[in-house]
């Protein structure tokens, strides 16, 4: 639990978790307003995982998530502290899961609270157009399901840290991946996009408009994902001689 | 290469710190090769060597930082990745850098604690061993070198290690902070704690430390106490002809260098030197010794370990 502790007080102790978390909610909102605002009235009917703002909000979140977890290795290696980590632990790979699990809850907070605070948004502004959503169980199942990609996006950006080590680089290859490289690839892919991480983790929110693989898939291959990435970092992260240490 | 290599025999108990046949190699380029010491429980041991030498490396090594290419580095018998609680028996300061500018030291000390899995109740004690507690709220970002120094050596000793590994301490210190850490050095000595420190300090290292490691090139060339170090005196003379007098006196073995009209001759006794002169009809005006000092011996160690090098 100690290890667990001082992580979450590495990330609770710096402006820039907050500041991400801050900016997710902010783009979440201001994107779902967006849309909604915008869109024909009569398509603001039917099931709230249908509407494209749920899938503007999978994409979003998958970014700012990532982020997190890219944020929480990188700045290790920036400041140097990742020394202090590996001469305090010698269980380096327990370390690095605790670095995990923490990246982890943040995204799911970051989800959660980024959801419920833009939906809530996004339906005042349907109701205010005159427009209204059938919300269900699926709806739920939808949203707990975009939450939990961005807990596990947030392990995969601890991964990424890990691996790439040079912040501005790793935030560089988060970004382009995000915004760039999983539309390109489903787009040029064809079946084989839809198993990305992105596409998989719209599949496990069951966002409309988007031809993800069905949620348990999703979730199968996202957790496949992690643990290939993981599996990496754990070995670049214990086998690596720390050159930028002293 | 061969290089003067000094021993001396240590107390037989088992060292704090053990090194044996560490080699490190980084791509064609050999860093540490063939190096061997021991530190022995309840001394500072100076680590001494110039820039690039392999101290760092050796340093790294030890605590498990860096990986050998061949070699074992042993605290009390076990490697560093074997000890149940590291930084609890190990008290390490290699990178006085390494702290996030956006922490206060308060929080950095409280992470290290967690880590560590030592009481948060150590972390206002260290604080203020160090003289950091009036500023514990700020931001490191806002730190002096100085100030960054302190809180290096309060996160060394959180975990009340009963071994100090310290890398360049002093760096960065004004005189009352190389003091002040001198004392906190001899102090922890006093309670019986093992102190293994590197320094271009030479002079702060020939203050605290009760035996000296000298390394060059990657390889050990001196291992022994500072008075053995610096046993040798340092002969002074004036001469008529002391272009001829250092050409005599180098063909029987002695180092010189030239300051002035002043002569410095280490490696023949004053008696030797005046003998030369007579035999070699080189008029002295003065001829005198005086103590060696650490700084002047390493200097003279080094660069004769550079000239055999070069050729």
């Amino acid at each position: 639990m100690n290890v667990l502790r001082a992580e979450r007080r590495k990330l609770s102790s710096t402006w820039t978790t907050r500041a991400l978390w801050f900016a997710a909610v902010v783009v979440v909102v201001a994107g779902d307003f967006t849309t909604v605002s915008s869109a024909e009235v009569d398509t603001l009917a039917g099931r709230l995982r249908d509407q494209p703002f749920h899938t503007l909000t999978s994409v979003n979140l998958s970014l700012f998530a990532l982020l997190v977890g890219v944020r929480s290795t990188t700045d290790e290696y920036r400041y140097r502290t990742i020394g202090w980590t590996m001469l305090a632990r010698h269980d380096r790979s327990r370390a690095l899961a605790a670095k995990a699990v923490v990246a982890g809850c943040y995204g799911l907070l970051i989800g959660l609270t980024a959801q419920a605070i833009g939906i809530s948004v996004a339906l005042l502004t349907i109701s205010g157009r005159g427009g209204r959503l059938d919300l269900d169980m699926g709806d739920v199942a939808a949203v707990a399901g975009l939450t939990l990609a961005a807990g596990i996006w947030a392990v995969l950006g601890v991964a990424v840290g890990v691996l790439v080590r040079n912040q501005v680089m790793a935030v560089s290859i988060a970004i382009v991946w995000v915004l760039a490289i999983e539309n390109l690839g489903s787009a040029f892919l064809g079946t084989a996009g839809r198993f990305l991480p992105g596409q998989s983790a719209h599949g496990l929110a069951m966002a409309g408009g988007i031809d993800g693989p069905p949620p348990l898939i999703a979730l199968g291959l996202l957790a496949l994902y992690v643990a290939l990435f993981g599996a990496m970092a754990a070995h670049q992260f214990d086998r690596r001689a720390l050159s930028s240490v002293g | 290469m061969g290089v003067t290599r000094i021993t001396q025999a240590g107390p037989p108990s088992e060292p704090a710190i053990e090194v044996r046949g560490l080699r490190r190699v980084f791509g064609s380029r050999t860093v540490l090769d063939d190096v061997d010491f021991t530190v022995q429980p309840g001394s500072v041991t100076g680590f001494l060597g110039p820039n690039g030498a392999g101290k760092s490396t050796t340093m790294r090594i030890i605590v498990g930082l860096d990986r050998p290419t061949a070699g074992v580095a042993l605290i009390r018998g076990d490697s560093y990745r074997e000890l149940v609680h590291p930084a609890r028996q190990v008290g390490t300061l290699i990178d006085s850098s390494g702290f996030h500018p956006g922490r206060t030291a308060r929080q950095h000390l409280l992470i290290l604690a967690d880590m560590i899995g030592t009481s948060s109740d150590r972390v206002d004690q260290v604080l203020a061993d160090v003289g950091l507690l009036s500023d514990a709220g700020r931001r490191v970002g806002e730190y002096s070198l100085g100030m960054t120094r302190r809180l290096g050596l309060a996160s060394a000793v959180l975990g009340e290690p009963d071994i100090l590994i310290l890398d360049e301490p002093s760096n960065g210190l004004d005189p009352a902070g190389i003091r002040w850490l001198r004392d906190r050095l001899k102090g922890f000595a006093a309670e019986g704690g093992t102190v293994f420190v590197s320094s271009h300090v030479l002079g702060e290292i020939a203050q605290v430390a009760d035996k000296i490691i000298v390394i060059d090139h990657g390889r050990i060339i001196a291992d022994t106490s500072i008075e053995a170090f610096t046993v040798d005196p340092v002969v002074v003379a004036r001469s008529a002809d002391p272009i001829r007098f250092t050409s005599v006196l180098r063909e029987r073995g002695a180092t010189i260098e030239m300051h002035g009209d002043e002569l410095e001759i280490v490696g023949i006794a004053q008696d030797d030197v005046g003998l030369v002169a007579h035999e070699t009809r080189i008029p002295l005006f003065a001829l005198s010794s005086r103590a060696q000092t650490l700084e002047e011996r390493f200097l003279r160690l080094t660069e004769e370990v550079d000239e055999r090098v070069a050729s």
